[in-house]
C-alpha cells in the first residue's frame, strides 16, 4: 500500500505508541489520508469560492456532489494533488456559472434543471455504483445497496429542488447550483468522465510523492 | 498527564478506525482521488 509520506509517518507513530499491529497501521494511514485530503480539498474549494464571491453556491455544489458521489462513486484522478486542483476549481466554477446564468428566462432555467435531474437519475440508474481499482466493490450485496442508496439520493435531491422551486421565491441560483452539481456527478460516472480524468492524469505536473 | 495522553491516543485511533470503516463502506467520499483501501476493509 502506498500512502502520502505524512499519512504513513503519523500512522506509524500512532501504532508504535499504542503497540498495534501492521494491519492497523495501514487502516490508520488510509484514514489519515482520506481525512487530510478531503479537508484540504474542501478548504481550497471554499477559499476559491470566497475569492470569487460564490461561497453559498460552492457549499451547495459540495453538498450535492458529496451526497451522490458517496453512494454512486465515479472517476478518480490517480494523483491527490491533481485531485486537489480539480476539486478546488470545479465547485467554485459551477457556483460562478450559476450566478451568471441566473438572469436567464426562468422557463429556460426550469428546463435546464429538469434535464439535469433526469440525466442524473438515468445515469445513476444505469451506471452506479462505479468503483475504482483502489477501492473495489467486492460484494454483490454492497453493490446493490449502493445502487439503491444512490437512486434514493437523486430522488431526495429532486424533491428538495422541487420544494425550493415552488416554495421559496427568487432562489433560482440555488437550483442552478443543484443542477450543475447533479450534471457533474453524472458526468464522472460515464466513460467520458473517466477519459477526462485519464487525460488530466497524463499531464506531467504535480507528481505524487510516495513513501 | 500520562493517563490523559493515553486517552487522547485511544480516542484518536478509535476515530480514525471509525472514519476508515465508514469511508471504505461508501463508493467514495468526496474528492476526486481515492487512496488505496486496505485489504482488511475491502468488502
Amino acid at each position: 500500500m502506498s500512502y502520502l509520506f505524512f499519512s504513513s509517518k503519523i500512522a506509524s507513530y500512532l501504532v508504535k505508541k499504542a503497540k498495534l499491529n501492521n494491519e492497523k497501521e495501514e487502516v490508520l494511514a488510509y484514514a489519515i489520508e482520506v481525512l487530510s485530503l478531503n479537508l484540504i480539498n474542501i478548504g481550497m474549494a471554499l477559499l476559491i469560492g470566497y475569492m470569487l464571491g460564490v461561497i453559498p453556491g460552492t457549499i451547495i455544489c459540495l453538498i450535492i456532489v458529496t451526497i451522490i458521489r458517496t453512494f454512486a462513486g465515479g472517476a478518480h484522478s490517480n494523483s491527490p494533488w491533481r485531485c486537489a486542483v480539480i476539486t478546488s476549481l470545479v465547485f467554485p466554477v459551477m457556483a460562478l456559472l450559476a450566478q451568471e446564468l441566473v438572469h436567464f428566462d426562468s422557463n429556460i432555467l426550469d428546463i435546464f434543471l429538469g434535464v439535469a435531474i433526469i440525466t442524473g437519475f438515468v445515469t445513476v440508474f444505469v451506471l452506479a455504483p462505479v468503483d475504482s481499482p483502489n477501492a473495489p466493490i467486492v460484494s454483490d450485496n454492497r453493490r446493490i445497496r449502493l445502487k439503491k442508496l444512490s437512486l434514493l439520493s437523486v430522488i431526495i435531491i429532486c424533491a428538495i429542488a422541487v420544494f425550493i422551486r415552488y416554495s421559496i421565491p427568487n432562489k433560482m441560483e440555488i437550483l442552478l447550483c443543484i443542477g450543475f452539481a447533479v450534471l457533474w456527478s453524472s458526468f464522472i460516472l460515464t466513460n467520458t468522465g473517466h477519459i477526462f480524468f485519464k487525460a488530466i492524469d497524463c499531464l506531467k505536473i504535480l507528481k505524487r510523492r510516495e513513501v | 498527564m500520562k493517563k490523559l495522553s493515553y486517552r487522547i491516543l485511544g480516542f484518536a485511533i478509535t476515530s480514525l478506525v471509525f472514519l476508515a470503516t465508514v469511508s471504505s463502506a461508501s463508493a467514495c467520499i468526496f474528492g476526486h482521488y481515492q487512496p488505496q483501501v486496505p485489504k482488511s476493509l475491502q468488502k
